[in-house]
């Protein structure tokens, strides 16, 4: 099956992401924060009539490889659907709409966002897992949000 | 930083995920504990080992290594199963606290206690009254809905559309009032008909409840049964599973405490099978819940005993037996058994149908057995909230959980920091701001008090999970504020639980004991 994917970057890092799970690519909008969330999550922005949780690609991308720097906020949004539904990711530009590319190993430093590489003719992209999205999300959801962890970090 | 600092910080970032993962493995073993897939634990304590030994950290190594020797494993006797639970519970804390002190550049906590109690040996067939699995009954996923239900959902939605788009061209500001009266008119039906897919019928829960009656009887080699009258009607969701979270603490009290045993109750002149019967009402604000049986009930003379040793004046009326029998620690049972005795159950009953706006009464029977009323509201789809400011967060607290609002004067005692730093750490805060006090309710009644900077107002919110985050700590969730602001919504009973017992100085939560005397749970 030849699923389309939406490919863009980040830090460098050229990503793809299956277009069933986008819903919509957008400017970057005001949020609020959430208490006790790390970096990686910029905080809460009403999206459809729900909350979404914005999460910056470039933290959770530098905080696999160990270098957090502050950056400008990327000017774009895109708003997940499907098993990501309630995420927003912050990138910093889009490239194309691509053909499902051929596998290859993961990009090096996208172990933490990515279960597989695609080579493309922009290059070899990193296909995003959504269940790696979500366990990053509970890394750094903070300790008021976690599982039992947050009773010892709240203490 | 150097490459060591750098490498734990990676290694506490990873290990927290892990545990994270394996806490909620954990949970899934609980409440499936044949069915659950246990070999994520594995992974984990074998990665957490890997990792603490390439950072030297022998106790983690050892912690790890001994908890991966206790996993519960399917097709294991129940008992053995139970008790690994436990022990994986104690493991993760431990853990759990060694990553918190390693963080934090503490002493790591000693691990000796945990590592013996994972080395003891288990015995099949015993399990800890206390730690016995109580699992949960499951609510359905899914509802089925009739296709003219949707086509009428449909209708209306096109017509609100159409409505709204004609509204819109032709700016009318005349009729604006007129207009907006249509449209509150068109979303209230709206409203309405998505509520009622909501709704369950009660019968759903009622072969569990059947089968734990069943169950539990033959335990306590008793003969019971349960009649269930009104299961046809249709409760709304949150209704229900509110009903068969507390419904089966309460059959079991029956079990324990009213039920006799088939010769006792022969020698009575009584059918050797107990009768439970089970009524089901549901009125137009709330849920009426009626359960008897036909049970020895509750002598004068334990009703005194109980009143005494809750230091309490004697003389309990009636009406008050709830009161009385839902203190913690109170129960009539004369030895605490796997199913009850151990005067946890009405108590936490009574809890949560406080903190969800419900309400409990005991009576007595004549000539005998116990009549325990439960009354819940129709829906608790929608959670009337507070929504309030502390610092820069927005956050909505549901109204059942409040008690007072005191505002206290601006530039004051300075808050010590305990909220905000859960909230952040460093959330920005002007001291000069003043401070409201809400007065709010935690676990078995007990009052605490939280300092806000701003109170913005009410809302009837359906409250949402944190996308991506399993919301059980003091987050129940997320709602919209006037339909524009995230605002995260706390969960007294569980902030209550975060809190420290004693802060320095003046605190921004203070947990305060009831009066003595005062009925802990009353509400």
């Amino acid at each position: 099956m030849n699923r389309p994917r939406l490919l863009f970057t980040v830090r460098g890092h050229l990503l793809a992401l299956p277009v069933e799970q986008v819903m919509r690519v957008r400017e970057s909008g005001p949020t609020s924060p959430l208490p006790g969330a790390h970096t990686a999550i910029h905080g809460l922005a009403a999206c459809f009539g729900r909350v979404n949780l914005v999460l910056s690609c470039d933290v959770l991308l530098a905080s696999g490889a160990g270098q957090v720097t502050v950056h400008d906020r990327p000017p774009l949004w895109i708003v997940l659907a499907g098993a990501a539904e309630g995420l927003i990711l912050e990138v910093c530009s889009p490239v194309s709409f691509a053909a499902a590319g051929r596998p290859a190993p993961r990009p090096r430093g996208t172990r933490h966002l990515c279960h597989q590489g695609e080579i493309h003719t922009e290059g070899t992209a990193g296909l995003l897992s959504c269940r790696r999205l979500r366990a990053a999300v509970r890394r750094h959801a903070g300790p008021l949000s976690g599982f039992a962890m947050s009773r010892d970090l709240a203490q | 930083m150097n490459s060591s600092r750098q490498y734990l910080t990676l290694f506490l970032e990873e290990a927290r995920g892990l545990l994270q993962e394996a806490e909620n493995c954990l949970a899934a073993l609980g409440r499936d504990p044949a069915g659950a897939d246990s070999s994520h634990l594995h992974r984990t304590w074998h990665s957490l080992k890997g990792m603490a030994a390439a950072l030297d950290l022998a106790p983690l190594v050892s912690l790890a290594h001994a908890a991966e020797e206790r996993i519960p494993a399917a097709g294991q006797d129940l008992a053995l199963h139970s008790q690994r639970q436990v022990l994986q519970g104690k493991a993760m804390a431990a853990a759990g606290a060694y990553l918190a002190a390693l963080q934090a550049g503490d002493p790591p906590p000693d691990l000796t206690t945990t590592l013996a109690q994972l080395a003891a040996p288990l015995a099949a067939g015993i399990t800890q009254a206390a730690n016995a699995p109580h699992h949960p009954i499951a609510m359905p996923s899914a509802v089925r809905v009739p296709v003219v239900e949707l086509d009428a959902l449909l209708g209306e939605v096109v017509d609100l559309e159409a409505r709204l788009t004609h509204h819109i061209r032709s700016g009318e500001r005349s009729r604006a009032d007129e207009q907006g009266a249509d449209m509150r008119r068109g979303l209230g039906r709206l409203h309405h008909r998505l509520a009622r897919l909501r709704h369950i019928p009660f019968s759903s829960i009622v072969p569990a409840l059947d089968q734990l009656v069943t169950a539990d009887a033959r335990r306590l080699e008793l003969q019971a049964t349960l009649e269930v009258q009104g299961s046809s009607q249709a409760l709304e969701r949150g209704t229900l599973s509110l009903l068969a979270e507390i419904l089966p603490h309460i059959l079991r009290n029956c079990l324990a405490h009213g039920i006799e045993s088939p010769a006792q109750r022969r020698r009575a002149g009584k059918d050797a099978s107990g009768r439970i019967v089970l009524m089901v009402q549901s009125r137009r604000q709330h849920v009426d819940v009626m359960i008897e049986d036909d049970g020895r009930g509750l002598a004068a003379s334990i009703l005194a005993d109980g009143a005494a040793a809750s230091q309490t004046a004697s003389g309990e009326r009636e009406h008050d037996l709830a009161s009385l029998m839902s203190r913690p620690g109170w129960s009539t049972a004369r030895q605490s058994t796997e199913i009850a005795g151990r005067g946890i159950g009405l108590d936490a009953v009574r809890t949560r149908l406080a903190v969800a706006g419900g309400t409990l009464h005991i009576q007595r029977r004549t000539p005998h057995g116990l009549q325990v009323r439960i009354q819940v509201p129709s829906t608790l789809a929608v959670t009337r909230c507070l929504v309030a400011r502390i610092g820069r967060f927005h956050l909505a607290i549901p109204l059942h959980g409040l008690e007072g609002l005191e505002a206290l004067p601006a530039g004051g005692a300075p808050l010590t920091t305990t909220l905000e730093k859960m909230l952040a750490g460093n959330a920005p805060r002007n001291p000069q701001e003043p401070v409201l006090e809400l007065s709010m309710r935690g676990p078995q009644g007990r009052l605490f008090r939280l300092h806000v900077h701003q109170v913005l107002g009410r809302m009837d919110t359906v409250i949402r999970p944190l996308p991506g985050v399993t919301t059980t700590g003091a987050l129940m969730g997320t709602a919209l504020w006037q339909g524009r602001v995230p605002v995260v919504v706390l969960d007294p009973a569980a902030l209550y639980q975060l809190m420290p017992e004693e802060s320095d100085g003046p605190p921004s939560v203070r947990r305060e004991d009831p009066p003595r005397g005062a009925c802990p749970a009353a509400g």
